[in-house]
């Protein structure tokens, strides 16, 4: 089954649990393992956090999830229009992290690499980050 | 709502977490979890993860925090219970190289009276 869905929501950490629930909902259909929908909703979360405290700094701002359905295969897309990211080869190795003195691990892109399929991401500074995401389910 | 319960054991301070460990939850539990290691008469700490229903990098950000603080203040610090999920997260995070991760609470604990021996 073929499906798509497109949100919008202000770049504020109670709206992480939000997107959760939007992308289980949005695979509910596919009867996912439990480890599988699990890892989606990481991954998400991962990637939706990013926007709201690196993106956008905590400053107002909107947060786009679209999520793609083809063949269960799922597609996630989540994107800002925050400050971007400068070099992001450098943001994508484990444990590199711009804000070491706010508890941050640098394991977000770690994540969202292993617990989906693949990762892309499309950055430019002072533009905004768009980080798209595949699972097989 | 918050979903945090603190209580004391034998040897250490324990941390119920509870729920989704999210940046919207490690933001609100972080403050209180210091207050209570800070004022809390046994020096180390467990969390318990049995009621952690998901973890993503900020959890993992919030407990290697609370490890720098308790092992700054001369404690041990270990984690116990937790499920599949949350363990595979712990796991790619590499936090088991620097925190001892049990099965049970009964097990963390019978840890640390066997090293009051020593
Ligand atoms: N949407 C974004 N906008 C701007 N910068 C970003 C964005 N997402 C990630 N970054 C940059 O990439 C770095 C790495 O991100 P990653 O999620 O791997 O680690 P982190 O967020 O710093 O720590 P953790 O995810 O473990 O809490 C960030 O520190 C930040 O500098
Ligand atoms: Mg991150």
């Amino acid at each position: 089954m073929n499906n798509y869905l497109k949100a919008e929501f202000s770049s504020k950490s109670i709206n992480e649990s939000l997107a959760r629930i939007i992308v289980s909902g949005f695979i509910m259909s596919l009867d996912p393992t439990i480890e599988e929908l699990s890892d989606v909703k990481t991954a998400v979360s991962e990637a939706v956090t990013n926007s709201i405290i690196h993106g956008y700094e905590g400053k107002e701002g909107k947060v786009m999830l679209e999520l793609t359905l083809e063949d269960r295969e799922l597609t996630v897309k989540v994107c800002d229009h925050g400050i971007g990211i400068l070099d992001i080869e450098q943001a994508r190795e484990p444990l590199y992290t711009s804000k070491p003195e706010c508890d941050r691990s640098g394991m977000g892109f770690t994540v969202m690499e292993s617990f989906m399929d693949s990762l892309h991401i499309v950055s430019e500074q002072g533009q905004g980050t768009t980080v798209i995401m595949t699972k097989k389910l | 709502m918050m979903s945090k319960n603190f209580y004391l054991g034998k040897n250490s301070l324990i941390v119920n977490l509870r729920g989704e460990i999210d940046q919207y939850a490690a933001a609100q539990l972080k403050s209180n979890i210091d207050i209570e290691i800070e004022n809390s008469p046994k020096k180390n700490l467990i969390f318990d993860l049995k009621e952690v229903t998901l973890m993503d990098s900020s959890g993992i950000g919030l407990i290697v925090g609370r490890y720098k603080l308790v092992t700054s203040l001369g404690g041990k610090m270990m984690l116990c219970n937790a499920s599949e999920s949350v363990f595979k997260m712990l796991r790619l995070s590499g936090i088991q190289k620097v925190v001892d991760i049990y099965e049970t609470l009964a097990d963390a604990e019978k840890s640390l009276s066997k090293q009051k021996g020593r």
